[in-house]
């Protein structure tokens, strides 16, 4: 164990809090859904869902609604689409807006970080995206690219209540504008992290102006050019002196320990309010077909949860894992070669959540509605899985 | 030069006539008779090489467009072989000719050029080509160019400078045309940033025509095992920079065509449908590039390798550009552009500098640096600074699909062609062109004309493809 990790960090990832989590967690429930394919079946599965965790009419009636997508990076296996390895899948997409606008959604936004010199509308287009039927699906939808400021006038500042490495964030402006926050992510592994699911979508809200490793020195960049690894993976430099400075300088510099915090740290300050994980089809050994080994799968499924960390610990248990395995046990370690030296574990976001009382992570507290467990169970181990690659 | 070859070279220069000349020439590489079979010792099947000569052979060419033919000539063998060889070219070639085929002698490494090149003129042959890797290349041309007036060189790419004035710029420093790099699992060498490495040509057909001075552009090189598909990449790669690449069946095909295997038959057949295609289509080769970017070359600098590879790499990140040598770079020629590289002049001359200041100084950019820059870095930097709102074309969802843009004399119309380098068809392709179209029209060799619907939004005009299998050319009408 690190020794700069906190009593409490101690308690999430040891295996005492595998007997104990913190009772303060909450837990709510988490629906599982079967369903073959992107088309028209799709509608019924997930409007079912919605109802199996209470219904979202009470949620986001006359309100304002700001989905984040994973759409992370280009590239493409084969001949798969990204929305069939990588991406949440476009038909899922405009499915969720539907149903949004159906159960009295005002406005939906759709939030996902661009590339340079392209608007989130051209990011989907590049990936074949039709953005205009899209657009139909309800009354007022809008596109953000939440990489820079783009429709607001300034970054929304969200606070952590206890943080792990930030105790706050400067974000888009639309993470703030808005009622109802619903993440909507792909189940699939992580290399770094082990898995990729709604915690770990909340990476990609910290926009790279200010988080990317050209970000200024004093303020946002908004012509930026880089990813996020200098600031957020490896802790190498902070963010501009404009945004909040991490809590302890001193703190372990390792991905595997800094990515899961940060995206724990960045659930608590844009909570989800729901949460939905496309494993329709999807992808094992990778986040994305730039990592070696990274392979299509399908396994039908649709896990639908108000509370994030309850919605991951389901999926996590639909994809063969024990929700509640210790840093460097799997899923919890990196998958590809790392630098020479460098440490291969990565710690369980979901027992950091968990222990910061987020949400449960335990599969005893978490009721189960749809399809049980067993009869949802697509084992990513035995399908590749995250056996070291060297 | 004695009366004799004289007269023999005026025949010849008739001849080229008789078959239009070279701008109007579709060539092929028809090789074969005994000292082919001799030079490529171990290539089955043998007998249909040696026999490769005979009439039926001219008949597969009813109904391309092919009307030129390389065949083998001359490999320095022994004389009683190339004695053979000469006879049977100089009956095959009256063949050709009655039936308005022009036939260019192929010459090899080892062959006597003297010697070849009165034989050539003496069988009546249209001229030589020099193939392969001649120790130096454009001396022997030059030397064959004393008795035989149309010699085209067709080896390295060093080979091409300024001042040479071969009637065709050719080369068969060429790639495949293809999608590189495959890695074990399928996917496409990527990141999460990048896209797939394609291999193409065009830029250097592009490039090959700023230096020739519009002279025809013919690629040289030989596919390995191509497919069908791969046969109509490679004439649409070199298609889409107003090139053309020198069909080149390969053993494969050659056999089942002499055997009359309809899959053979079917190849060959779609061969001619795609060279037609661009025939029919030989008014777009007059078409202006679209540009963003002018690409100042210099084909007679020390720096010409690195500014082929930055040509490929600006293609590669799909900057519509346009290629100016350096002879012809006047205030007119970079009129309207935004930003111009010049890289390639190394130093500017007075005149230079003076003219790209006065470019900079009207707003737009001139980009430079006394040090060839980084190919990668600079293709990046260009687009950055380009920006990708700001391109005359641009292409969603088309990773393995490169585009050529380019617009008529009059402005109207804006021509794209899209060559699709991966196996599987590219789908779903939005292109976006700058300025409104009200019209948009498909092209394919292997479909008729459609219309397509466009979108007009912001000062720019969308249309969707639903599928690009090798090659498609979209042409927008204002």
């Amino acid at each position: 164990m690190h020794e700069n990790m906190t009593r409490r960090e101690l308690l999430a990832v040891s295996g005492l809090s595998l007997a104990a989590p913190a009772p303060r967690a909450p837990a709510a429930p988490v629906s599982i859904g079967k369903c073959d394919g992107y088309g028209d079946g799709l509608a019924p599965v997930l409007g079912k869902q919605f109802d199996q965790i209470g219904g979202i009419g009470k949620l986001v009636g006359g309100k304002t609604v700001a989905i984040k997508l994973n759409l992370t990076g280009g590239g493409r296996l084969g001949s798969y689409t990204p929305g069939q390895t990588h991406w949440v899948h476009p038909n899922l997409v405009g499915t969720c807006c539907q149903l949004l606008a159906r159960a009295g959604a005002r406005r939906i936004r759709l939030l996902e970080g661009a590339g340079r010199g392209e608007s989130l509308e051209d990011k989907m287009l590049n990936a074949g995206w039709d953005v205009a039927a899209l657009r139909a699906t309800a009354p007022i939808l809008e596109f953000e690219d939440t990489n820079r400021l783009s429709g607001g006038k300034r970054y929304s500042r969200l606070k952590v209540a206890r943080p792990y490495v930030y105790p706050a964030f400067d974000l888009n402006h639309a993470f703030e504008d808005t009622d109802v926050f619903l993440s909507l992510s792909k189940l699939k592994h992580h290399e770094e992290c082990g898995i990729t699911l709604t915690i770990k979508n909340s990476f990609g809200i910290t926009p790279n102006s200010i988080y990317g490793d050209d970000a200024g020195v004093d303020e946002p960049n908004e012509n930026w050019r880089r990813g996020r690894e200098a600031i957020l993976h490896y802790g190498k430099r902070q963010p501009p002196k404009s945004a909040p400075q991490e809590v302890d300088f001193t703190s372990e510099r390792f991905e595997g320990y800094r990515v899961p915090r940060i995206c724990v740290d960045l659930i608590a300050a844009r909570p989800v309010d729901l949460a939905i994980i496309d494993g329709i089809e999807c992808s094992v050994g990778g986040e994305g077909p730039w990592v070696k080994g990274f392979q299509y799968a399908k396994p039908q499924v649709l896990i639908v949860g108000r509370n994030p960390v309850c919605a991951d610990a389901v999926a996590t248990a639909v994809m063969g894992y024990h929700p509640r395995a210790k840093r460097g046990e799997t899923p919890f370690h990196r998958m590809t070669a790392a630098k020479p030296g460098e440490l291969q574990w990565a710690d369980n976001p979901m027992l950091l959540a968990e222990a910061v009382g987020i949400g449960s992570a335990d599969l005893d507290r978490i009721e189960v509605r749809g399809i049980p467990i067993k009869d949802a169970l697509y084992d990513f181990e035995k399908r590749g899985g995250t056996a070291f690659r060297p | 030069m004695g009366l004799g070859p004289r007269i023999a070279a005026m025949a010849l220069v008739c001849a080229m006539l008789d078959a239009g000349g070279p701008a109007g020439w579709v060539p092929a590489r028809w090789q074969g008779g005994p000292l082919e079979v001799r030079r490529r010792v171990g290539v089955a099947p043998s007998e249909i090489t040696r026999d490769w000569y005979s009439p039926r052979t001219l008949d597969w060419l009813e109904n391309t467009p092919i009307n030129c033919l390389l065949v083998t000539w001359s490999a320095g063998a022994e004389a009683a072989l190339e004695s053979e060889q000469r006879k049977l070219v100089t009956s095959y070639a009256r063949a050709a000719h009655r039936r308005g085929i022009a036939v260019l002698g192929l010459l090899y490494p080892g062959a006597d050029p003297g010697r070849a090149a009165a034989s050539a003129t003496e069988a009546g042959l249209d001229g030589l080509v020099l193939d392969g890797d001649f120790p130096d290349g454009p001396t022997v041309a030059r030397e064959l160019r004393r008795s035989c007036p149309l010699v085209i060189p067709l080896g390295a790419r060093d080979w091409l400078r300024p001042e040479a004035d071969w009637p065709v710029w050719g080369t068969q420093d060429a790639v495949a045309p293809r999608i590189r790099a495959i890695s074990e699992s399928g996917a496409v060498d990527a990141t999460p940033t990048s896209e797939p490495w394609i291999d193409s040509n065009t830029w250097l057909v592009r490039s090959l025509g700023a230096a020739g001075g519009g002279r025809p552009v013919w690629l040289g090189n030989v596919l390995e095992n191509p497919s069908a598909d791969g046969y109509a990449r490679a004439i649409a790669d070199a298609a889409a920079g107003g090139g053309r690449w020198v069909v080149a069946p390969d053993d494969a095909l050659r056999a089942g065509l002499w055997r009359g295997q309809p899959e053979a038959l079917a190849t060959w057949r779609r061969v001619g449908a795609w060279l037609s295609f661009y025939e029919r289509h030989a008014e777009w080769r007059a078409f202006a590039p679209a540009a963003a970017l002018g690409v100042i070359q210099d084909r007679a600098g020390k720096n010409w390798a690195m500014s082929d590879e930055n040509l490929n790499l600006i293609a590669r990140r799909r900057i519509p550009y346009r290629v100016i040598e350096r002879r012809e770079l006047t205030p007119a020629v970079i009129e309207g552009l935004p930003v111009v590289l010049a890289a390639g002049l190394a130093p500017p001359t007075e005149r230079e500098r003076s003219l790209l200041a006065a470019f900079a100084s009207a707003g737009r950019i001139v980009v430079y640096k006394e040090d060839p820059p980084d190919p990668e870095a600079l293709s990046k930097d260009l687009l950055d600074l380009i920006g990708n709102e700001n391109l005359p074309v641009r292409l969603f969802n088309a990773a393995s699909v490169l585009a050529q843009a380019g617009t008529d004399p009059g402005g109207g119309r804006l021509l794209v062609q899209l060559v699709n380098y991966a196996t599987e068809p590219s789908e779903r392709i939005t292109v976006r062109a700058a300025g409104e179209y009200r019209g948009a029209r498909l092209y394919s060799p292997d479909a008729p004309p459609a219309d397509l619907k466009t979108t007009k939004s912001g000062g720019k005009t969308d249309v969707l493809l639903a599928k690009v299998a090798v090659y498609a050319a979209l042409l927008l009408e204002k």
